[in-house]
């Protein structure tokens, strides 16, 4: 009885969409590498929804770290604190509702580093410490991405200054233009509407994901990016 | 006719006569920190965009002080500045002057790098954080605290959270 009732539902389920096909005479859409469209990868309504760039690279993005080819229609608020296990990063939204307890610690820690500061000040440091944001800055924005993580983590003075969007800017648009796509703005304010973080750690995970990903994206799901924008062909 | 009569105008020669006198290199009189007085040609000082606001506003008859360099390094920069008056003069002895000038001790690197920030002088600036990032480069922030001797203000916590943030930066 079982059997019977399963055996007909997954036919149906696979076969039944191709059979559709043949009869009415449509020839069923192949990707560039000659396959047909299986489940795994994005259907074409979704297709659809991928209107922008940045959308087109978050989904390609989730896929990879997700490692399955269904990606949720819209995402919800969890969204950013499932990023965060991903990137073992602490989740950075403002909708989060934080414990009392922890609003507490923040309350401490502000408080604590409020003390350091006026230490800092009255230590008279040595060395670079003392560079002005703008000097500091004009430094920076001559670094390299590593570099510029790496300087990061010196000193708070550092941190404050390495939080300059201008800063990150060429990095992340790097990533983009090489995509062959154009730059919007949009693209970017859909980006961070969807996953939650700010621009500069997003141009972080991108710059974290490319260590791992294989350079050549194409090889990720030929479908998104056969909808690539190129204004010049 | 006509044309000729656009410079019969009253003002045409007082303007020449007022240009004439502006034209003469001025000679300024700067003071650093510890009260030096360095007397410098216009031109030379004029390199400087702050000290440039000052002439330009008519304040520069009397001494420019100059609070935030002391001697040893205005010193430098004006040696800098002659230097760069005329830059197309020669620009491989130029480029060679400037790795000269900038292969200099971190103190004296530091001092430069405050003074033309203070002072806006724009090649100077660009050199002397050019320089600082080359140091930078490629340097862990151990490496980075000890060569600039900066002392880490961050909580242990913090630092763990900053460094997992900037976790690809450290991947090799």
């Amino acid at each position: 009885m079982k059997k019977s009732e399963e055996k007909p539902l997954a036919k149906s389920g696979v076969e039944s969409s191709e059979e559709n096909f043949r009869r009415r005479g449509w020839r069923q859409r192949r990707d560039n590498f000659g396959r047909f469209p299986t489940r795994q990868r994005l259907v074409s309504s979704e297709l659809v929804m991928i209107s922008d760039a940045g959308q087109r690279l978050l989904r390609i993005v989730k896929l990879r770290s997700f490692g399955t080819g269904y990606v949720r229609q819209r995402s919800s608020g969890d969204d950013a604190r499932q990023w965060s296990v991903a990137m073992e990063m602490k989740p950075r939204r403002r909708g989060l509702v934080e414990s009392e307890e922890q609003g507490e610690n923040k309350k401490m820690k502000s408080i604590v580093v409020e003390e350091q500061e006026e230490g800092s000040e009255s230590r008279s440091g040595t060395g670079f410490v003392d560079l002005d944001r703008d000097s500091l800055y004009n430094v920076f924005k001559r670094l390299d991405a590593v570099s510029l993580g790496r300087a990061e983590c010196v000193n708070k003075q550092c941190r404050m200054v390495a939080q300059d969007w201008r800063l990150w800017e060429p990095f992340a648009t790097m990533f983009w233009t090489s995509r062959g796509g154009y730059v919007s703005v949009d693209a970017f304010r859909n980006v961070i509407r969807m996953t939650g973080f700010p621009r500069i750690v997003y141009t972080k995970i991108i710059l974290r994901m490319m260590k791992h990903l294989p350079l050549d994206f194409y090889s990720i799901d030929p479908r998104v990016f056969s909808r690539q924008i190129k204004p010049w062909v | 006719a006509i044309q000729s009569s656009r410079f019969s105008c009253v003002g045409f020669p007082l303007a020449y006569i007022f240009l004439a006198c502006k034209k003469k290199s001025m000679a300024l009189k700067l003071k650093s920190s510890d009260n030096k007085i360095f007397e410098v040609e216009e031109l030379v000082a004029v390199q400087s965009e702050t000290i440039k606001s000052l002439v330009e506003d008519g304040c520069a008859n009397n001494v420019i002080p100059l609070p935030n360099v002391d001697s040893k390094t205005l010193e430098l920069v004006l040696d800098w500045c002659k230097n760069h008056v005329d830059v197309k003069l020669d620009e491989e002895k130029l480029k060679e002057y400037e790795d000269k000038f900038i292969e200099v001790d971190l103190a004296v690197l530091y001092d430069l790098l405050m003074a033309a920030n203070y002072l806006n002088i724009k090649d100077l600036l660009n050199r002397a954080s050019q320089k600082v990032a080359d140091m930078l480069k490629g340097k862990k922030p151990e490496q980075i605290r000890e060569t600039f001797n900066i002392v880490n203000d961050f909580s242990p916590e913090e630092e763990e959270e900053i460094r997992k943030e900037n976790l690809w930066a450290f991947e090799e």
